[in-house]
């Protein structure tokens, strides 16, 4: 499949006037690249049907002397009004359907389709195979999909409306809190692209990236099988570093005694803790998974309520281990 | 036009005739009141989407609601349209008493429309019929959706409320300005300027009795 | 003061400070929204400069994650609620409109000094605002996130809630005005151009504003009282509250350009010194605009998660909104055939708009095309298209228009040679910053990103360079004109030798009551070629 894109910067040397847009690495890719130089063109070829007669009439017909009249008060031409009027609507026509051709096949997953489920938080990915049973999350997480297969995304939002964009596929969809928004692609290309969320969603909006990494067949079985064997194996103080990163607590809870949008976890286990609107508890084993699970009940003074719960989405080893890294941090 | 109409009528400086003033004042309200068809026309549009979305909801909750209050506050504020009417006739008739009278009577049935209202708040507050964070009753079946019904309740009711008492203080205005005699058959335009704004807030009740109250 | 001068005019029939407050007058009121709206522009504009200097390095420069969001959300909602929706129609809609039209004034007045003061309120509220807590939501104030963050949403919102009454006000106002004070003779189809784009504007302003006006008291509703209408935790829907934004801010910005092709539509016809081709197309085309814009909204949605089927629709609707502005810059570029073209300064920018909007309307109907969107949303594509349309149609067709109005507004003249380099500057400056951002956003470049990857680096640094020459090119705009109004020449009533009222009927500046006598109108607006044309001053009796 020869890539319009790389035609064109085949042909011309100056490659970067015509690298516009990244590499496509998919049939729909391709298709929309070609709409899209076809709108380039045609726009350019408009522009130019105003912009030259712009400049040409602009000099022919300059004022020479202070109180020059026009040659001609001519103020309406039907043949012409008409043409400028009937041409745009068939041309925008054209690309209104040639568009939603394109358009519609996003949203109907192919037969056979591999069902991954992503869900966007502040400020990361975390992204679920439904058929390996594995999960990947974190900042700058990998997401690996096997070459030529096709897929299938069924997404939501923990908190407030995010867009998973893949630009290399011409693809993005919002993911909304309450809902499941989906999207289908089948990546033709081996390598690793960059995902970048397009809705902004806050402070660390720009850096909630992640890494789409298409692999052939026996390298995705392979990189499964790693994702899979690492979570159970695992000592609970390596899972809890791990999954400290992976759920996202490290956005707002830091490592090393710095106040961030939570109070850090360094020297924070067996302290008193003061909470808003009065109270106080010691941060024990109890306090710590009680806060993973309900964390509205209780929020430290001095920081915003912002915690979400992660009930359903961390086992009870899983508290286990965060608890024990927790415990890890402790002065 | 004869000397003395010319007197009666308070010509402004920027307009030529008082037909021109009659008719950008009116042209003016009517298009204040399309803006207000639209201000209402997002909350209508809220609950046809909410409507839509928990149709059993709004069953049961709506079922909260006293009809019979809201009966007599429809029938209130129809009657008052009608007094507001009567009192621009009037003032057509130069029977300055009666336009004071029937303003008077609107005034009236403003404000009582709005103590109903508070008979009807009070008991929503009482039962714990709120919106949001505060609803708290729980002989509602599925009290954790059934706040959106009273959300919905208390934000179009209470911006019809606003305007009940925007509606009274003009109303106000125009009858102290009545009553000191500025108005006769050679100039009404105030209060047919205010009738027509009453007539809005009795116009935006009569969708919303039935939305609100009467829906099975 | 020097501003005045001797001869009687709205500028010295009454002098001080309280005359000025209390002013019933439409061309005083227009000259205060123009100070306070341009105000305004150049505190929004310093927030763009702080934006682009910290966009030179992919990393932190020298803002914090949070001041950056902070500031590009400054910077749109001032631009978009303080300067460009009330701009050209409060400012010199209200200084021209009445004018163009034979009349003493608007129709009401006293209610035109109350839009000015709201508008003052609300932007002051919305300034007061940023110092307690500035809003880091985006203009969008998209929900569930404006629901959620800590800074003072509620305030600056309730702001904008304000300021939407002054634009209901005048939107009002404008078109009593324009049905009824009409000068004797002047039919419809014998009104201005600019009065026609008025007229669809102030449509827009009265229909579309109270919209928003429910949206954003909702959006206080929701913060303050949890009623749940569009936090998805409460079983609210966060893509209504998208629906009803858009269903406002889609023809918010045709309340943005259709002010600005009404200008164009002057400056063609008398700097070319023709009449206009096609004035019932262009007439038309104004209220089509004004019509459709309200169907399209959805366009801002494409992936939000409503359904394709949806999507469609609004993809269609949008392509035929272009339409009636293709159809406009056509006939403007006809109207230049064979005529007598000046490249005076206000010409300068009239180009400018020809020239720069073509590529702004162009670049939307990459938008409209929805795969291609998919790929473009909420990348700096989009924020190329809209500064072109924005800054590129609306903002140099007011510089054009100020300059145009300028001798009429204060009976002087500005130094021309400035004026032309000032405008030079402004489109050098202007596309340098924004062109780049097109391939930007086809590479796949979201928008409102602090931090960006490193290929980017470049494109970010050739854009912040061309911000610093807009920013020069303004300064030397605004240099220009406080100039002008100290030492500027005398002007004469009719420089330009246009056909409009406001030129042969009205001195320069005109008297408090516009006109001496009643003009009554038995020609066509754009009547050039009918005899040679005179300077029409005061000397000129209507018939």
């Amino acid at each position: 499949m020869k890539n319009l894109n790389e035609l064109l910067q085949m042909v011309i040397p100056k490659g970067w006037l015509f690298s516009t847009l990244p590499m496509g690495i998919s049939d729909h890719a391709s298709e929309v690249d070609t709409l899209y130089w076809f709108l380039i063109i045609t726009c350019l070829i408009l522009f130019l049907l105003v912009v030259i007669p712009l400049i040409i009439i602009s000099i022919k017909y300059r004022r020479k002397t202070p109180l020059q009249r026009a040659i001609s008060q001519i103020d309406h031409n039907f043949w012409m009004e008409s043409l400028w009027t009937f041409l745009p609507f068939i041309y925008l026509t054209i690309l209104f359907v040639w568009g939603f051709q394109q358009f519609l096949p996003i949203y109907i997953a192919p037969t056979g389709a591999k069902e991954l489920r992503v869900v966007g938080q502040k400020w990361q990915w975390s992204v679920d195979y439904v058929d390996e049973e594995i999960n990947v999350a974190g900042v700058g997480a990998t997401i690996a999909v096997p070459v030529g297969q096709p897929i299938k995304l069924v997404m939501s939002s923990q908190d407030v409306i995010h867009s998973f964009y893949i630009p290399n596929l011409r693809l993005k969809q919002d993911v909304v809190p309450g809902k499941y928004t989906t999207m289908s692609f089948r990546a033709d290309r081996e390598g690793e692209y960059p995902i970048l969320c397009a809705e902004y969603c806050g402070d660390l909006h720009s850096q909630m990236l992640a890494k789409l990494k298409v692999l052939p067949a026996e390298g995705y079985a392979s990189w499964v099988n790693e994702m899979k064997s690492a979570d159970q194996e695992m000592p609970l103080l390596e899972l809890g570093t791990k999954l400290s990163e992976k759920l996202g607590c490290l956005a707002c809870h830091s490592t090393d005694g710095t106040a961030k949008l939570a109070p850090s976890f360094k020297g924070i286990y067996g302290k008193k803790e003061e909470f808003s609107g009065g109270g106080s508890a010691i941060i024990n084993d109890d306090y710590i998974r009680q806060h993973i699970l309900e964390p509205q009940k209780t929020t430290a003074k001095g920081y915003p309520p912002i915690m979400p719960s992660f009930q359903g989405r961390v086992t009870e080893r899983g508290i286990s281990a965060l608890i024990a890294f927790i415990k890890s941090l402790a002065e | 036009m004869a000397k003395n109409e010319e007197a009666l009528f308070p010509l402004a400086d920027h307009f030529a005739t008082p037909y021109q003033q009659v008719e950008s004042s009116k042209l003016g309200m009517w298009l204040f009141l399309a803006t207000e068809i639209l201000l209402f026309g997002g909350l209508f549009t809220a609950y046809s989407v909410y409507a839509y979305a928990h149709p059993g909801v709004f069953k049961e909750a709506h079922r909260y609601l006293d009809v019979t209050l809201g009966m007599t506050n429809t029938i209130v504020l129809l009657f008052s349209s009608l007094t507001v009417v009567l009192a621009i006739h009037a003032a057509q008739k130069d029977k300055i008493k009666w336009v004071v009278f029937n303003l008077g009577l609107t005034i009236v049935c403003a404000a009582a429309f709005l103590v109903v209202k508070y008979f009807e708040y009070a008991h929503k507050f009482h039962a714990g019929l709120l919106p949001g964070r505060y609803f708290t009753n729980a002989t509602i079946s599925n009290p954790d959706q059934a706040h959106i019904f009273f959300g919905i309740y208390f934000l179009m009711t209470g911006l019809h409320g606003i305007h009940v008492v925007i509606g009274i203080g003009l109303l106000t205005w125009i009858l102290l300005r009545a009553i000191k005699g500025d108005f006769g058959s050679q100039y009404y335009l105030p209060i047919e300027i205010s009738g027509l704004y009453w007539h809005l807030v009795d116009v935006i009740w009569i969708f919303l009795f039935p939305l609100l109250y009467l829906i099975r | 003061m020097t501003i005045y001068e001797n001869k009687p005019s709205y500028l010295n029939e009454q002098k001080g400070l309280t005359s000025w407050l209390f002013t019933l007058d439409h061309k005083r009121i227009g000259i205060m929204y123009l100070a306070s709206i341009f105000f305004f522009f150049i505190v929004g504009g310093i927030f763009a400069l702080l934006l682009r200097t910290e966009l030179l390095t992919p990393g932190k420069t020298f803002l914090e994650a949070k001041s950056y969001n902070q500031f590009f959300t400054l910077h749109g909602t001032i631009m978009v609620f303080l300067v460009i929706i009330p701009g050209i129609p409060a400012s010199l809609g209200n200084f021209v409109l009445p004018l163009q039209l034979g009349a003493k004034d608007v129709a009401f007045p006293r209610l035109n000094l109350m839009s000015y003061y709201i508008y003052v309120f609300g932007s002051l509220l919305a300034v007061f605002s940023i110092f307690l807590g500035a809003i880091d939501t985006g203009w969008t104030f998209y929900a569930p996130y404006s629901l959620q963050t800590q800074e003072k949403v509620v305030m600056m919102v309730t702001a904008a809630f304000i300021l939407g009454f002054s634009s209901i006000f005048t939107g009002i106002n404008f078109i009593s005005t324009i049905h009824k004070l009409r000068a004797p003779g002047m039919n419809w189809f014998k009104m201005p151009l600019f009065v026609w784009g008025i007229y669809a504007t102030s449509i827009i302003q009265v229909m579309a504003t109270p919209v928003l006006g429910i949206t954003l008291a909702l959006i206080v509703v929701e913060r303050l009282i949890k009623i749940g209408i569009f936090d998805p935790t409460l079983g609210g829907d966060p893509i209504l509250f998208q629906h009803f934004f858009w269903f406002y801010s889609h023809p918010a910005v045709y309340i943005m350009i259709l002010p600005g092709m009404a200008i164009i539509s002057e400056l063609i016809t008398t700097f070319s010194q023709k009449k206009i081709f096609g004035y019932r197309l262009i007439a038309f085309s104004s209220i089509a605009i004004a019509i459709i814009s309200f169907l399209v909204w959805g366009h801002h949605m494409f992936v939000s998660g409503q359904s394709a089927l949806i999507g469609m629709i609004f993809s269609a609707l949008t392509f035929l909104v272009a339409i009636p502005s293709g159809i406009k810059v056509f006939n403007w570029v006809a109207t230049l055939y064979k005529g007598s073209i000046s490249f005076a300064t206000p010409m300068l920018y009239a180009l400018s708009f020809l020239f720069l909007f073509t590529i702004g309307g162009l670049t939307g109907v990459f938008l409209a095309v929805l795969s291609v969107d998919v790929h473009l949303h909420d990348t700096y594509f989009v924020v190329a298209h809209f500064h072109y349309v924005m800054v590129g149609g609306t903002f140099m067709a007011f510089l054009g228009g100020v300059y145009y109005w300028w001798p009429k507004m204060f009976g002087k003249m500005y130094d021309e040679r400035i004026g032309q380099l000032g405008a030079w500057l402004v489109f050098l400056g202007f596309n340098l910053t924004f062109f780049v951002q097109f391939y930007l956003g086809s590479q796949g470049m979201p928008r409102r990103y602090y931090n960006y990857l490193q290929q980017f680096q470049t494109l970010h640094v050739i854009s912040t360079m061309g911000a610093y020459l807009l920013g020069l090119g303004f300064l030397v705009v605004l240099i220009n004109w406080i100039h002008a109004l100290f030492y500027g020449k005398v002007a004469p009533a009719n420089p330009f030798h246009a056909t409009t009222l406001e030129w042969t009927h009205a001195s320069s500046p005109p008297i408090a009551h516009n006109f001496v006598r009643q003009p009554i109108v038995t020609e066509e607006p754009y009547c050039y070629g009918d005899e040679p044309h005179h300077i029409h001053g005061l000397a000129h009796k209507g018939a």
